[in-house]
């Protein structure tokens, strides 16, 4: 489903890596963490992926079709959650929700449906009649999210997605990746909390100063580690090295 | 004091002191070009102020047999002081409420004052950009023409820095209590626009009757101007009564002449002392409170089903986007809509105010060939969509948010015709109010009237579709409030230039095809055929371009 091939990036003219010789595949049904310390390439990464930034080198596959040669045919196969929930103020959430229905061509009967269950799913309530400036973090992370699952994408690429979520929505996330990937479709996300991504993923991939130090289900990475207890000693021993 | 550190803040992120200093040290070619874009600017507007001060020139020539030379430096101080005051209104409300940076003052242990005053002297910089091109040529033909010397020009500077003072503080203190009483309502936001939109029909009803002429004593009225020698000065500065006291300082000599000065510098100090007081009181009450957004009720299931099952073309629910933000950002509204009704206004105003105006804008309506009186109308009308700036910041008020049409599975060339149909529909509104003149005003026929309204329609596209490509180009993405998306972006100036040159160049084409031909046809063909052809070929320039650009915009 992901295929990407030594993928480079660099900022400040070759002065700063930020990805450096990338090299990752993500099967379909999977659901791939994504872990690395602050500034390490995750988001510079899933960016590359989804188009919003070009890579240096390297090639980005999704569903077969590469994401520098035909954007299009990639852009209709994902759904993106970026880091920061920023979407526009001045829309009703169900307004942003119509928009992204009618840009991904989800058709109105099959909208009416999901709307309304992805709503059920993340319960922003009586909010998504009301402007979405008037929303709190949490409320608008929910609303990209459902924008995100509209047009059910074959790869749901998600940068933090759990970040400014209650306790049920996150569970509910997590239970909704699950079942999407249980259709063959795909998962991969960004995330700093480790239990999430210890207990969720069916592997992990960690990046560290833009190279990617190791990659595997849990019993894989733990091999790598000396300390094989939890995730979090194995991500704090590998980047402090 | 912490109004002294505050206002350094301001000047370093309205004016980007900050990053110019940085990209002049690091990075030389990008502050080449900042300063090669400014250079552009200039060079596009020189000759619209070229034609400024030869219209001065020649008034001053004029003015020189009856005695009154000093209307030249009269009319010019009204007309930068009433344009500062009417654009101001939109101006003040933008920085004074809108900027994302008061979230992060406001909790700050400073007084309302101190922001208030380092907000106001950022709109003062920005207004000279307004005062400089209507007083400077004044100040420059009457100083040249009747020989003055340094004291002449000192005035001249000192003048020139207080020319927008006075009508800054009225807009602020108008801005002040306006915002102070509507934050009261529930739906404050539709009755600021309200208010604004009255405010301003309030200030330009009140200049009318002040400079309009008494019905029944024209003659009289006009013969003691003549004989009078100050008749013609104190008439011009009757619609804007401080300009009187700058133009005599610079006029009168001598003692007066130091005695005017102060009298203005005096009043102008009185307008932001007024303005710090008023303010002190009034702007955390106007401020506070003021994005609190009412919640709507709770939407029943079928409802949500009603409102969920419609679908549009990926196209259209661009331009629906693109509509209810603008419609629903009272920045972004006031800006587009008043400033082109604003000039509209300002254009129809010799109509109203007596003197034989209407009949010699009557004749110049009925005059023949009609091909010119048309094209006239449908170029006010390309016009006025030039000054709506819907088209020169549709990319740069995308912002942060252009993520999402980077993302989205819709083709760029499908996006820009979206955008393309979005600027044209907005443009479209000076229709049917360019109808209403022509027909009801001017009693034109209804033939001539479509004639004009369809002509106008296809002007407007090499307007909109080079300002689309222009911000296209180089999006100002970058900002933190909406108001410097629109407000403080060279590309609505740039646009501007753009579409002025466009159809300065097409009025020289149907002017060639006039005097080749003597017919009519030639001309439309001419301009119109010029138009579409322009149009078309800046539409297919961004057609191209686009892939490329939706892939780097922001990345």
């Amino acid at each position: 489903m992901i295929k990407i091939n030594d993928l480079s990036k660099s900022y400040n003219r070759g002065a700063v890596k930020a990805v450096n010789n990338l090299n990752l595949h993500v099967k379909a049904g999977e659901i791939f963490g994504f872990l690395g310390p602050n500034g390490a390439g995750k988001t510079t990464t899933i960016k590359m992926m989804v188009g919003l930034l070009k890579p240096d080198r390297g090639t980005l596959m999704i569903s077969g079709y590469s994401i520098t040669d035909q954007p299009l045919e990639v852009k209709k196969r994902i759904g993106f959650v970026p880091d920061t929930p920023e979407i526009y103020d001045k829309l009703t959430g169900l307004e942003y929700l119509n928009f992204m229905g009618d840009v991904y061509g989800v058709p109105g009967a099959v909208r009416k449906e999901r709307i309304a269950m992805l709503l059920d799913l993340f319960e922003p309530g009586g909010a998504v009649g009301d402007l979405l400036q008037s929303y709190s973090h949490g409320m608008r992370q929910k609303i990209v999210l459902v924008g995100a699952m509209l047009h059910q994408p074959e790869v749901f690429i998600m940068d933090e997605p759990m970040v400014g979520l209650d306790p049920k929505s996150s569970n509910n996330l997590k239970n909704y990746m699950r079942e999407h990937c249980n259709q063959g479709k795909t998962v991969f996300f960004s995330t700093h909390i480790l239990e999430v991504a210890e207990r969720l993923c069916d592997r992990i991939g960690i990046i560290h100063r833009g190279e990617l130090i190791a990659c595997g289900t849990m019993e894989e990475l733990k091999k790598l580690s000396r300390d094989k207890e939890t995730l979090e000693n194995i991500f704090l021993e590998l980047t402090e090295k | 004091m912490m109004m002294l550190k505050l206002i350094g803040l301001q000047l370093k992120v309205n004016f980007n002191l900050s990053a110019l200093k940085w990209y002049f040290k690091h990075d030389f070619k990008r502050f080449a070009g900042l300063l090669g874009l400014v250079v552009l600017v200039i060079v596009g507007i020189s000759p619209i102020f070229f034609l400024y001060l030869m219209l001065v020139e020649a008034s001053y020539d004029i003015l020189l047999p009856l005695g009154q030379t000093e209307v030249v430096l009269a009319s010019a101080l009204v007309l930068a002081s009433l344009l500062v005051l009417l654009f101001g209104l939109a101006f003040v409300m933008s920085v004074f409420y809108f900027s994302r940076d008061l979230s992060l003052l406001v909790p700050l242990p400073l007084q309302p004052r101190d922001i208030l005053g380092s907000k106001f002297l950022v709109v003062l910089l920005y207004d000279y950009l307004t005062v400089t091109p209507f007083f400077l040529p004044a100040l420059w033909v009457y100083g040249v023409n009747t020989g003055a010397g340094v004291l002449y020009w000192v005035l001249g500077g000192i003048v020139f820095l207080l020319v927008p003072v006075i009508p800054l503080a009225l807009a602020s203190l108008l801005i002040l209590v306006l915002m102070r009483f509507t934050n009261l309502s529930r739906r404050r936001d539709t009755l600021r626009l309200i208010g604004f939109f009255l405010l301003l029909a309030a200030l330009l009803a009140m200049n009318f009757f002040i400079s309009s002429i008494p019905l029944g004593e024209e003659a009289e009225f006009l013969e003691n101007i003549l004989l009078d020698e100050d008749g013609l000065i104190s008439l011009t500065t009757r619609a804007y009564p401080p300009a009187l006291y700058a133009a005599r300082a610079l006029t009168a000599g001598g003692r007066e002449s130091l005695l005017n000065l102060l009298s203005y510098l005096g009043i102008s100090a009185a307008g932001i002392i007024l303005v710090l007081f008023v303010g002190q009181g009034m702007f955390y009450q106007g401020l506070i409170g003021g994005a609190e957004i009412q919640r709507g009720r709770v939407l029943s299931r079928e409802d949500l089903a009603r409102k969920t099952a419609g679908t549009s073309s990926p196209e259209w629910a661009i331009v629906i986007r693109e509509i209810k933000i603008l419609i629903r950002t009272p920045i972004y509204l006031i800006n587009s809509l008043a400033t082109a009704a604003l000039v509209l206004i300002i254009l129809l105003i010799p109509m109203f105010t007596g003197g034989g105006q209407i009949s010699y804008y009557q004749g110049l309506a009925k005059m023949e060939p009609r091909v010119v009186p048309i094209l006239g109308a449908a170029g006010l009308i390309g016009l006025l969509s030039l000054f709506a700036p819907a088209a020169s910041s549709s990319f740069s008020r995308e912002g942060r948010l252009i993520w999402v049409s980077r993302v989205i599975p819709v083709a760029p060339q499908k996006q820009i015709r979206g955008k393309v149909l979005y600027a044209m529909l907005v443009s479209s509104l000076a229709l049917p109010v360019m109808a209403l003149i022509l027909v009801l005003l001017l009693n034109w026929s209804l033939m001539d009237t479509v004639l004009a309204l369809a002509a106008g329609l296809i002007l407007t596209f090499p307007a909109v579709t080079s300002n689309l490509l222009i911000d296209l180009l180089r999006p100002y993405l970058a900002w933190d409030s909406e108001q410097k998306a629109i407000k403080q972006n060279i590309n609505v100036l740039l646009g501007l230039a753009a579409g002025v040159g466009i159809y300065y160049l097409l009025f020289l084409a149907g002017k060639a095809a006039y005097g080749l031909t003597a017919a009519e046809r030639p001309v439309y063909l001419v301009v119109l055929g010029g138009a579409a052809l322009l149009g078309a070929v800046f539409y297919a320039a961004m057609l191209l371009l686009a892939p490329q650009r939706y892939r780097d915009l922001g990345g």
